[in-house]
């Protein structure tokens, strides 16, 4: 078993088990397999405040394929903002035929000048539950981390998205 | 599990007492034996919960380890913590039906009138199942402590689930204030 499939297996388990351990989540592989875990175990929603859907993480087809998934099972949105503009393009590009089909899908860019613009941490939530959490770009020995189970801390993520969405379009 | 230990025995007590003791005996078995399965029903659900919160501690723990050799952390882990608490389980199990029969023993030693210092050592599983849980317990814990603080060491800053915490409220104090003052 590869490397990365034993990590994604450990981050499952950690959503099975609804676990509340706080686990690191900084390679960008494994950044990748933590959004996976969320398309796959969201039953409501998926909220994600990053910087420019890197294409090392969002342009994998893997990932592209869970969150097609998660948009096909009734009552899962996936809302997106980002600080510059997306870099996969072609998961943009899905998002984008998603959109058209109908499905409940936003994707919007930061308007220059705000704060959401220039904050240097991003966040994910899943379902209210979930969070992944990436310290300030410019901190050192620092790694984003996430956890699966804690309703407390996802709330008020969710509740910031909430508050980041007039600031952009 | 010392109220189950003491059932045979308390039961007995009030049975007698009540001059209830020739007919009640039927009801004395059917309700130990449901006493009995509750209480194992129950132990199960403990040991599962138990084994399932150490699972999730090593498969974050493993998790973490993704700047250094996964695999040899994940050896250090599982090749440790797993025979334990497979003899946790394991042990408990042996040492609860050993309490189980202790308990039925003595129930019937106090019947035939015999006195109390076998009664005495029929408490001896019930210590011993403490004995495994407490220790094997805090073994884990203390390996668990112990990969933790290696990997904090060896590897990436990673944040306890208090610091986790304190990071995120931290930026989202920063945040709202942020966001009211433009607002």
């Amino acid at each position: 078993m590869s490397e990365i499939d034993s990590y994604r297996q450990f981050v499952e388990r950690l959503a099975e088990l609804s676990s509340s351990e706080v686990f690191s989540n900084g390679q960008p592989a494994h950044a990748q397999v933590i959004f996976e875990t969320f398309f796959k175990f969201a039953k409501k929603s998926v909220l994600i405040f990053c910087n420019k859907l890197s294409e090392k993480v969002y342009g994998q087809q893997l990932l592209i394929n869970a969150a097609g998934d998660a948009l096909n099972r009734p009552g899962v949105e996936i809302k997106i903002i980002t600080q510059q503009q997306p870099e996969a393009q072609n998961f943009v590009a899905a998002l984008t035929r998603w959109k058209g089909e109908g499905k409940p899908i936003s994707l919007a860019t930061t308007f220059p000048g705000t704060f959401a613009s220039e904050t240097q941490h991003n966040f994910a939530v899943m379902d209210g539950k979930a969070y992944r959490f990436e310290p300030a770009r410019d901190s050192q020995n620092r790694t984003a981390f996430a956890c699966m189970n804690d309703p407390e801390i996802a709330a008020k993520l969710s509740q910031l998205f909430e508050r980041l969405e007039p600031c952009a379009a | 599990m010392c109220c189950l230990a003491l059932w045979p025995f308390s039961s007995e007590y009030f049975l007698r007492n009540w001059g209830v003791l020739g007919g009640g005996h039927f009801i004395e078995v059917s309700t130990g034996i449901n006493i009995a399965l509750i209480s194992w029903q129950a132990f199960r659900e403990r040991v599962q919960s138990a084994e399932r919160q150490l699972e999730a501690k090593i498969n974050s723990v493993a998790a973490s380890a993704e700047d250094i050799d996964q695999d040899r952390y994940r050896g250090l882990i599982s090749q440790v913590l797993l025979p334990v608490l497979r003899m946790r389980t394991w042990g408990s199990c042996l040492v609860y039906a050993l309490a189980i029969i202790a308990a039925l023993v003595g129930g019937a030693l106090l019947y035939v009138g015999q006195s109390s210092p076998y009664v005495l050592w029929l408490l001896l599983p019930t210590a011993l199942q403490l004995a495994v849980s407490w220790v094997t317990l805090g073994f884990m814990t203390f390996w668990m402590w112990l990969m933790r603080k290696g990997l904090r060491f060896f590897g990436p800053t990673i944040p306890s689930p208090k610091e986790a915490t304190a990071e995120v409220q931290t930026f989202l104090r920063e945040a709202k204030n942020k966001l009211n003052r433009r607002e």
